[in-house]
């Protein structure tokens, strides 16, 4: 019903179907060289666009197309999201794309120009526009006491009551001002702030959406999948805020161009380098320490940024007077590289790399490290002023090392998922009211789950878990549609194909998980492939200037599924890709949501409600092996889940006094054949209540100061609800999966920025910082044990992290 | 593997943060008393025995009442029958029955709490236990001392073995288990890791092999599992005995040594 619905919406609009026609004319011929595995899919589309082709549109003759590129006046960047409004007698606008490129074809006549984006300084001209024109603009930060005026005087095409549902953008800025723990800024922490957005739990970088596991986000760095964003057991992401331009959370409705996990997209966008003059800038701090050098390769034509951060918690170990501990190593660091260069008017080439790496051992006998790395190829190119080319050529990959140097053993234990990604995307700007996007993406994807080498005399064997290979494939389009002043629409359809590759043997299992028959595929050979249809819409309709409506509906697949069965992510967890066994996991979603804005644009508040239905969840049978075991498949169950919820949003968006509360009311529930007697149990990351509470204060221009509190329902976990004695010891009866709750989590952070002396060539900063200054014993496990005073009774021991984590940062620039 | 690795997170966890611990009092369900079977035979000498209990409530004290008057009875592939006896409550012990390694068990128990419960085991071949060497073993600046079994694995097939240890009589409660999946037909020199264990210089400890069968190694594994609480969904053990009770019912061969720990 959903893919039906997605098809009338292609038909019902003359225009688009030329710019679909168009975009699938140059699919196929890329289809051939890239061998794309459409099938019977591709031929029902094809049928359709068949018949949809031959409407041909109507072009007026007398337009013309202005299009060009919006860059930071002071560091050269390109700006995302700026939006560029031509006025004569309505206003025709657009925003930038994540390239900063705009396009805009009108009638000819003379316009007043607005190019926009909070906290810029807006950049207002006249236009007389005869013909078609190249025109880059660059406009420039709005002086501090200017920012709010600004804001106030932003276009009346309101962008926020025009945004599209369930999508978080994250403000840099206001982001560094939020206190974390160990006072370091983490992207990745400040988001759980936002409604629908959860944490893992303290010691966990992981995040849930709407009900989601932590492995249902796709996370990207300049478009590179990072499959395991923690460093330290959890306590870091490994995103150094400052490399990063961009942040944009999909909470389950993405756009048709992302794909390939369930309940959310991440998108990360590093920032390009000052491509004016050179800065260094850097902080220093209890834990770790971080540099940041950039600047032109030639002025206005390229620059490069280099990001480097260290922790040196090891260095404190090296004060221990115990030798043995002064032996031991943990640390972990990260690298962002980027440079771009413009090759001419046309076309631009972004190479932009991530390398990061946690290293941990005990003296000689134990280590492992872990880390992903990341590269991306860009090259932009505006093909015509309506046209723009995006082509990536991606590598992605994570690894994790265990080294063992025991007396009697020598080995390393390696694991590895590594992706080679082709992405082609082209943006058509048809007119001010559509712009389509589309693209195709091939990744081939190899998987490591284990591989032991040993070294000679050792009391082991060199081995290797078979190593798996897929293709994974998906071609979309997808429309951005001015119906009318009042009624945005995106909307779009994203083809998957997921391809599981031979070159290895695949087992099939009996009822007990006993292996039935083992079957081996040739090199190349397809072993399985599944083909889906994925429909994506969400349109927001605005009542007025201050109010409106917005409604969504997507399909997600998902062919790469994380094998973790401990309580918290570890490095060790593996990838494993769908196979004969492992199904794709599905999801549909449909939410709805209001959005008012009121005193002046003073507040904003949002209504968000979401049903989402998932298929192929995968679970654990009881007493599963996950840990280096060839025959995983025969450990997993496979279910169904749903999640549902209710998120509001209120944010005080200008003065001295600034912040938001978010609260959110949610279920999440699986429905697994043999666990739990096969009835509808909570998530682990089933949620009732979460609320996290905001507030900023700038005092004066030396002094800002903020809080977070945060609340949320403790979550599900598995208790005994009796004992038995087996082998002389005390076991525990388990009834019923998930049926109990960790208490309720709060906590309350404090931070203070002083902002030290300023010019235009130094700048520095102070930030202080208190991780959960009320002390907070908040459970990070609960263990059931026998009691200490009397070994005749069994309780119940609570494990807390962290109370009063004070840190102090010191920032500077230059 | 695992362990090592969760052992050690643990350490650097607790040794970099403010970590703490308190007793809470959690209000859990009463569930319904369920029967526990533990039922062992060896290749040692008999007569073997056969522990039926109930389970109780969690807030209960430690005193796992014995189920009476059920009819035990363990044949095995040779057509071999023992009707058990109980000799007191909830213990039943065989009459004439010799646990031999290569044959196959049948454990068959009626009427215990008035429901029935059957199950069977294969007792692996003896792998003989050459020597245990003593290291000590360094976990994040303290040492702990750590005893390497030393056995020849019989090539070619699984073997499963699980190990327990006695300190100064004093049982230490962790699960040692290894297997050949990645040693296959090589001489085992594994270390049992539990730092928790505090073995001194001058301790005696008794290590105890034992050759198990596939479902009794899952069985423990999955036990395990749950003891060291680090599975998100700690679930009952996997158990080989039909019928909805809790335990195992397993045939294993057994060898002891005693090593006197010395620097």
């Amino acid at each position: 019903m959903l893919q039906s619905f997605c098809y009338i919406l292609f038909i019902i609009y003359g225009e688009l179907i030329y710019a679909i026609g168009f975009g699938f004319n140059i699919q196929n011929r890329k289809h051939c060289i890239v061998n794309i595995e459409i099938k019977s899919c591709k031929l029902y589309l094809a049928s359709i666009l068949i018949t949809l082709v031959s409407i041909n549109p109507i072009f007026a003759q007398d337009r013309i197309t202005l299009n060009g590129i919006v860059k930071d006046k002071r560091s050269g960047e390109t700006i995302i999201g700026a939006t560029v409004v031509l006025n004569q007698t309505v206003n025709i606008g657009t925003v930038t794309n994540e390239y900063g490129f705009y396009s805009l074809t009108v009638p000819k006549g003379i316009y007043k120009m607005t190019v926009s984006l909070v906290g810029y300084q807006p950049l207002v001209l006249t236009k007389d526009l005869q013909k078609n024109e190249v025109f880059d603009v660059s406009i420039g930060e709005a002086a501090s006491e200017l920012k709010e005026i600004t804001i106030v005087g932003e276009d009346k095409q309101d962008k926020n009551s025009q945004a599209l549902p369930g999508v978080e953008k994250m403000d840099m800025k206001e982001m560094s001002k939020v206190p974390v723990i160990f006072g370091e800024r983490d992207l990745l922490k400040t988001i759980q702030l936002l409604p629908g957005i959860k944490s893992a739990g303290e010691g966990n970088s992981g995040f849930y959406v709407r009900g989601g596991g932590a492995d249902q986000n796709l996370i990207l760095l300049d478009e590179a999948p990072v499959y395991n964003a923690s460093h330290l057991l959890g306590f870091f992401s490994t995103f150094n805020s400052d490399a990063i331009k961009d942040v944009t959370v999909f909470k389950g409705n993405m756009p048709a161009q992302y794909g390939g996990r369930l309940s959310s997209v991440l998108d990360i966008k590093m920032n390009d380098g000052n491509d004016q003059s050179y800065h260094v800038s850097g902080g220093i701090g209890l834990i770790s320490s971080k540099l940041n050098i950039e600047g032109p390769i030639k002025k206005g034509k390229g620059s490069f940024l280099i990001t480097g951060r260290r922790t040196y918690a090891d260095v404190f170990l090296k004060l221990s007077p115990n030798k043995d501990i002064r032996e031991n190593t943990l640390y972990f660091y990260d690298l962002n590289l980027k440079s771009n260069y413009t090759l001419n008017s046309k076309n631009r080439l972004y190479l932009s790399g991530y390398f990061g790496r946690d290293k941990l051992g005990f003296g000689e006998g134990f280590g492992i490290d872990w880390g992903n790395g990341t590269g991306t190829l860009r090259w932009n190119s505006i093909i015509s002023n309506k046209l723009f080319s995006n082509t990536s050529l991606i590598y992605s990959s994570y690894s994790y090392k265990i080294s063992i140097n025991g007396a009697t053993s020598q080995f390393d234990v390696t694991s590895k998922i590594r992706d080679f990604n082709l992405k082609q995307e082209f943006q058509y700007y048809v007119n001010p009211k559509n712009t389509v996007r589309f693209g195709f993406n091939v990744i081939h994807h190899t998987m490591t789950p284990g591989q032991i080498e040993a070294s000679e005399g050792s009391a082991i064997l060199d081995s290797k878990l078979q190593e798996r290979f897929a293709l994974d494939n998906a071609v979309y389009v997808s429309n951005d549609w001015q119906a009318s002043s009042k009624l945005k629409v995106n909307y779009g359809l994203r083809l998957s194909s997921f391809d599981v590759l031979g070159g290895n043997d695949y087992y099939t299992f009996d009822a007990e998980g006993n292996v039935d028959d083992t079957l081996s595929y040739k090199d190349g050979s397809i072993v399985k492939s599944y083909v889906y249809l994925e429909p994506r819409v969400s349109m927001s309709y605005a009542f007025n200037e201050s109010s409106s409506i917005k409604a969504a509906l997507a399909r997600n697949v998902q062919n790469l599924h994380l094998i973790s069965n401990s309580s918290t992510s570890t490095p060790t967890d593996i990838w494993i890709p769908s196979s004969r066994i492992v199904q794709p996991e599905i999801s549909d979603q449909v939410s709805l949501g209001y959005y008012k804005q009121f005193k002046d644009k003073m507040y904003e508040f949002s209504a968000e409600i979401y049903y989402k239905d998932m298929q192929n969840i995968v679970d654990y049978k009881d007493g599963a092996n996950t840990q280096a075991n060839d025959l995983i498949e025969g450990e997993l169950l496979f279910g169904q889940g749903r999640a549902y919820g209710l998120e509001l949003f209120i944010k005080k968006k200008l003065g001295k006094f600034n912040g938001w509360i978010g609260y959110t009311l949610s279920r999440s529930e699986r429905q697994i054949d043999n666990i739990n007697n096969s009835e509808w149990y909570n998530a682990r990351q089933d949620r009732t209540h979460d609320v996290s509470i905001v507030g900023i204060y700038d005092l004066n221009k030396k002094w800002s100061f903020s809080a977070t509190f945060v609340f949320y329902t403790g979550n599900a976990a598995t208790f005994p609800s009796g004992k038995y004695e087996v082998d002389g010891n005390v076991q525990f009866v388990y009834t019923e999966r998930n049926g109990y709750r960790l208490p309720a989590y709060h906590r309350l952070d404090l931070g203070a920025t002083l902002q030290g002396r300023k010019t235009d060539k130094f700048e520095s900063s102070w930030n202080f910082s208190c991780y959960n200054a009320y002390g907070r014993e908040n459970a990070f496990s609960i263990e059931f044990r026998e009691s200490e005073s009397d070994p005749q009774k069994t309780e119940a021991v609570q494990t807390t992290l962290f109370r009063w984590v004070p840190s102090v940062t010191y920032n500077f620039k230059f | 593997m695992k362990q090592l690795y969760i052992v050690s997170s643990i350490i650097i966890a607790s040794a970099l943060f403010t970590s703490c611990e308190k007793v809470i009092d959690v209000d859990l369900n009463d569930s319904e008393s369920k029967v526990v079977i533990e039922g062992i035979i060896t290749d040692e000498a008999g007569p073997y025995t056969v522990k039926i209990t109930k389970s109780i409530n969690f807030d209960q004290s430690n005193t796992f009442p014995g189920v009476s008057n059920a009819e035990v009875v363990i044949n095995d592939d040779l057509g071999n029958v023992d009707t058990l006896v109980e000799t007191s409550s909830g213990i039943y012990q065989t009459t004439s029955l010799v646990g031999q390694s290569g044959r196959t068990y049948f454990l068959n128990i009626k009427n215990a709490d008035g429901k029935s419960f059957s199950s069977s085991c294969y007792m692996p071949l003896k792998v003989n236990l050459d020597s245990v060497r003593v290291d000590s073993i360094n976990f994040g600046g303290s040492y702990a001392i750590t005893l390497f079994p030393q056995f020849q694995d019989p090539a070619g097939i699984r073997n499963y073995y699980r190990f327990k240890l006695k300190k100064n009589n004093d049982p230490i409660n962790s699960i040692y288990l290894q297997d050949d999946q990645f040693s296959d037909g090589l001489v085992m020199l594994q270390p049992l890791i539990d730092p928790g264990a505090d073995i001194e210089y001058g301790d005696i400890v008794s290590v105890e092999m034992l050759c198990i069968d596939k479902p009794i190694n899952l069985y423990w594994f999955s036990l395990d599992l749950n003891v060291s609480q680090d599975s998100a969904t700690p679930a009952n053990p996997v158990s080989n005995i039909k019928g909805g009770a809790l335990g195992y019912f397993s045939a294993q061969t057994r060898q002891v040594r005693l090593v006197e720990i010395n620097p």
